[in-house]
């Protein structure tokens, strides 16, 4: 085994890293202000995978049509929590349970009616390769990290230099006096949710040029986002990243040294960190 | 005098618990009336009532000339021109002093009316240890510090009726003493303030007018040196 091997390896297990990032901040994102625990942001993430491919056949152009995807979720997203959402904060978790799992089921038969139920693929994106540590890395695992690291630091301007950003930390921490310093509630929340679903929209598209866009794909990226979360502690951003760096790294370099157990690893690794600290790495409490 | 803020007949529960009986209260222009009264009785409830944080409310709330502010949402009343400040402050400890300020600049720069009395500088007078901690982080400040912040955002929001809830909970004497210079100094800039309490030598020192409140129920009312001693003593010792 040679160090050039083990930090290859590396440099693939960040660029996944940065795909359960990208979908575990928005979840996270929604949960730290809403406290609404959103199943269907899985859905919201294959819905930007099926408007990315839509956006694409029209424009050919593909990051145009990730950007416009991940907006027609965002929309969507909005249109949810106003709709219905809304009506459930402050109700116990089953409640959001039923809820957000009713709309997986709902969007996933959407997504048969419109788009069918073969999977679609678009042409590949972000081809060719380059040398590094003696291996050919897919310049794809270099446009993963580039976007990941991206939208971590998009997310830190929009949340401490913005108005919006600093009024939702506020409403995050202390909803009533928020209210008594007139900031809107209503319109909190569901940009919040606007927001989360933005980057799930854009975790779907984001995949799509190595992968296949089908019903039901968001249920994987679900449970790693999940996972990651947990980790990292509910609600939290930057545990978020972090985690999702721990769970990247450790499938990659267990890919390297115990390829039997690969898929049991990011599990294993939740329940010791559910052992020593329940909260999270970055969890409160 | 006009009045700024007026409760008849108010009932207020959580949930099964019927918690204030028949509140009835008055509030006018530049005065300082305090609501008076031992722990559990029900003042923080009768506050929380009028910004329309209590889950059910009867009765009848006005401000000013008829506003019904039963039919107006928590977050309508910084702009109506009512400033509130909750008994743990009404800070945000994750933001830093000047991000807790600029939330409260920001309601009254979309104010309609463009008379603003209190802009930062005005605050910074009121509380020069604030002028310089504006970048750390609010959840570092001691309790004191908290207070002022917690006013200063009250005060920045402009209103004609600020409502604090025990401003002199826990603090050191001179800070107490501060406390007292600034809530005369709002009532003379013409801001008319409702205060809960129940430290009497305090409420000696800011009251214009006190209502006494035991068992969600107002048991007196009056200027202080019209009540008898024996009955207030009665209403604030357990
Ligand atoms: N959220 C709530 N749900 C149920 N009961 C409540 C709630 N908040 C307050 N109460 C009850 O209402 C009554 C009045 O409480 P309130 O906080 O208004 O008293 P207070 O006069 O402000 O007391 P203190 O001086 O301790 O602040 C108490 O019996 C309290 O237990
Ligand atoms: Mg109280």
């Amino acid at each position: 085994m040679d160090l050039n091997a083990i930090a290859f390896q590396l440099i693939l297990g960040i660029a996944s890293a940065m795909l359960y990032w990208i979908v575990s901040s928005g979840l996270t994102f929604t949960f730290g202000v809403t406290r609404v625990l959103n199943f269907a942001h899985g859905a919201f993430y294959m819905l930007g995978a099926y408007f990315t491919l839509s956006f694409f056949a029209l424009t050919q152009n593909y990051l145009l049509s990730l950007f416009l995807g991940a907006v027609i979720v965002a929309l969507i997203g909005a249109g949810c929590e106003r709709g219905l959402i809304s009506r459930i904060y402050g109700l116990p978790i089953p409640f959001q349970l039923i809820l957000t799992f009713g709309l997986v089921l709902l969007f996933d038969d959407l997504v048969r009616i419109f788009w069918g139920s073969v999977p679609k693929m678009m042409p590949a994106q972000f081809i060719g390769s380059i040398n590094v540590f003696g291996r050919i890395l897919p310049v794809f695992s270099l446009y993963l990290i580039f976007a990941g690291v991206a939208i971590a630091l998009v997310l830190y301007f929009l949340l401490s230099k913005t108005d919006w950003g600093v009024e939702i930390r506020a409403i995050t921490v202390d909803p009533e006096t928020a209210m008594c310093s007139g900031l809107n509630p209503a319109f909190l929340y569901a940009t919040a949710f606007m927001f989360g679903s933005f980057l799930a929209g854009l975790g779907g598209g984001l995949y799509l040029p190595i992968s296949s866009a089908s019903p039901g794909m968001g249920e994987h990226i679900i449970i790693y986002a999940f996972i990651v979360t947990v980790i990292g502690g509910l609600g939290s951003i930057k545990g978020a990243f972090v985690s999702a760096l721990i769970i990247g790294i450790i499938e990659s370099l267990g890919a390297l040294f115990v390829p039997w157990m690969t898929i049991a690893l990011p599990y294993i690794a939740l329940s010791a960190v559910l052992l020593v600290r329940p909260e999270g790495i970055f969890g409160e409490e | 005098m006009s009045s700024i803020l007026t409760l008849s007949d108010v009932n207020s529960y959580y949930g099964k618990s019927h918690i204030l009986f028949g509140i009835s209260l008055e509030v006018k222009e530049s005065e300082v009336v305090v609501l008076l009264g031992r722990n559990g009785v029900g003042k923080t409830t009768t506050l929380k009532t009028i910004m329309g944080l209590v889950p059910k409310i009867t009765g009848k709330i006005l401000f000013k000339d008829g506003i019904d502010l039963l039919k107006i949402p928590p977050y309508k009343k910084a702009k109506l021109g009512i400033g509130y400040v909750p008994d743990h402050g009404g800070i945000f400890p994750n933001l830093t002093v000047y991000q807790n300020m600029k939330i409260s600049i920001k309601q009254s720069q979309s104010k309609s009316e463009s008379t603003q009395i209190f802009e930062l500088k005005d605050v910074f007078n009121l509380f020069p240890q604030l002028e310089h901690m504006t970048n750390r982080l609010a959840g570092t400040l001691s309790g004191g510090e908290r207070r002022m912040l917690g006013i200063a955002r009250g005060l920045l929001l402009n209103p004609e009726l600020l409502i604090i809830d025990e401003p002199s909970e826990g603090l050191a004497p001179n800070i107490v003493q501060d406390i007292i210079e600034v809530i005369k100094k709002i009532r003379s800039s013409g801001v008319s303030v409702l205060v809960a309490d129940q430290n009497l030598p305090f409420v000696e020192k800011i009251a214009d007018r006190v209502y006494v409140i035991d068992k969600g129920e107002i048991k007196m009312s009056g200027e202080l040196s019209e009540l008898s001693r024996e009955e207030l003593e009665m209403f604030l010792t357990f």
